[in-house]
């Protein structure tokens, strides 16, 4: 067999292909071409294998990372799974959502009321319009145009105040980190949720004074949950934008 | 001689009813003695007592069911529920050896324990699914079942074979830069983008890091010593 076109595809067009990144025609061909087709599916393989067998090899076992969670792992193994999860976003992520599940009370009212309604709050846009221009495009457009100091974002509902501020990541460029503090809540909350499309939720534990904060964002549009006892504040569109190059 | 009524002088059965006892009183927002359910759990966990455990899975297979449903995850989790119940008291029995029971000195660190156990057993799931999805051929998920039902932790056998493997491709990566690029797509699991990212002083441009993995890729793909590590069909 050979290639139906006048040149088969280099191997990097092939792997652009398999990370979903080719240009419109490397797809073309690979969809007319059976031995282009052929040379993409073997390095598939190939890769796949690979990761089937190395993928997270070296992250720490979940058990593991709930016992650095509960602060009951000896200092040295401690400090070897702190060095991983400090270069590891998966293990970031499910450390990240161990905690705040633990934060959780291991009782609540649930088990002792049987099934209850989640109360659902939308928090509204009170301070942040200059960013944007106005009050339904404010949260869009928010996020370090140029570099500027960001004014923070203050959301608003019943006597609960949520104020955020979107700053760039500093260790990790082209990223951004989300601070989130949570005033005059009548009740305590726990957890908050930031979920977007492509990526699994994140979320962040809030602390006795109302603190929560978020690291590693991608630019992109959010939905941000912030959960209680029986009740749920919303803010339905953030917008976390990329502060240096448009992409 | 501890006081007549010491936990540990009563009966099994007699521990197991004031545990339900003091469990229905919590709920009731009484006043509650935790001893009568810690004593279950050391029955259960040091003198490894069958009856001890039955007792705790009635007992506690509610709250952790519903541990699970306030997890994050759980709308997308593709197990029933009852399997993460499961898979949490079957950590907490192969952690808490007896010699380790001494660390929970009161009945809440022990279902702090618990709830961290059904935690993992939700962790290992997703863990689990991801690697479903990114398997492409049925060697691979032959190679994902095995490790999945060898128990709760990688066995070390499974270890051994990584360790060996990864051994077997780090000795034909030629340099820095094919080296970060093996690490952090293929162990830690990182997109080309993310790789550019993280080393731009390795990586000045994206398609450095395509380059780099295609030369990489090419190599290791026809190297026979390497496609034995990875076994017959790779
Ligand atoms: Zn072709
Ligand atoms: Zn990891």
């Amino acid at each position: 067999m050979t290639c139906t076109f006048s040149s088969p595809l280099t191997e990097q067009s092939l792997l652009e292909y398999l990370d979903g990144q080719a240009p419109p025609e490397v797809v073309e061909h690979v969809a007319q071409c059976p031995f282009c087709a052929d040379r993409a599916a073997e390095l598939a393989r190939f890769q796949s294998r690979l990761k089937a067998l190395l993928y997270r090899m070296e992250c720490p076992s979940s058990l593991a990372l709930g016992e650095y969670a509960l602060e009951m792992l000896p200092p040295s193994q401690a400090s070897r799974v702190r060095a991983h999860v400090d270069q590891c976003p998966h293990c970031a992520q499910e450390l990240a959502q161990m905690e705040s599940f633990l934060a959780v009370p291991l009782f609540r009212d649930r088990l002792r009321e049987g099934v209850e309604k989640v109360r659902v709050l939308v928090a509204r846009l009170v301070s942040g319009f200059s960013q944007a221009g106005g009050p339904q495009e404010a949260a869009l457009a928010f996020g370090g145009l140029r570099g500027d100091e960001e004014e923070p974002l203050i959301y608003q509902v019943n006597d609960t105040q949520i104020v955020l501020e979107i700053q760039d990541d500093p260790d990790h460029p082209g990223k951004k980190i989300l601070l989130g503090l949570i005033t005059g809540s009548e009740q305590p909350m726990f957890i908050v949720r930031l979920q977007d499309r492509e990526h699994s939720p994140a979320t962040a534990h809030v602390d006795e004074i109302g603190n929560f904060a978020f690291s590693q964002l991608h630019p992109g549009a959010y939905k941000l949950v912030i959960a209680g006892e029986g009740m749920e504040i919303h803010i339905p569109q953030l917008r976390i934008n990329g502060a240096s190059s448009p992409s | 001689m501890a006081e007549p009524r010491s936990p540990h002088d009563l009966d099994l059965g007699e521990v197991i009813r004031r545990c339900a006892q003091e469990t229905d009183r919590f709920f009731r927002r009484e006043r509650v003695d935790p001893r009568y359910c810690f004593e279950l759990f050391r029955r259960a966990l040091v003198l490894q007592d069958q009856g001890a455990w039955d007792a705790i899975y009635v007992q506690y297979s509610p709250l952790i069911l519903n541990w699970v449903e306030q997890h994050p995850s759980f709308p997308s989790l593709s197990e029933e529920p009852e399997y993460f119940v499961n898979r949490a008291f079957a950590k907490m029995w192969s952690a808490i050896t007896p010699e380790r029971f001494q660390e929970f000195g009161e009945l809440k660190a022990i279902l702090r324990y618990l709830k961290m156990c059904t935690g993992s057993s939700i962790i290992d799931h997703l863990r689990w699914e991801e690697r479903y999805h990114q398997a492409q051929d049925s060697q691979d998920i032959d190679i994902l079942d095995q490790a999945r039902t060898s128990d709760t932790e990688r066995s070390v056998l499974d270890r051994v074979d990584r360790e060996l493997l990864r051994r077997c491709v780090e000795e034909r990566l030629h340099g820095q830069a094919e080296q970060t690029v093996f690490y952090a797509m293929y162990i830690l699991g990182m997109k080309p983008r993310e790789v550019q990212k993280q080393h731009p002083e390795l990586f000045p441009k994206i398609d450095d890091v395509y380059r780099v993995r295609q030369n990489m890729i090419a190599r290791l793909q026809r190297d026979k010593g390497l496609r034995n590590c990875l076994g017959k069909d790779a």
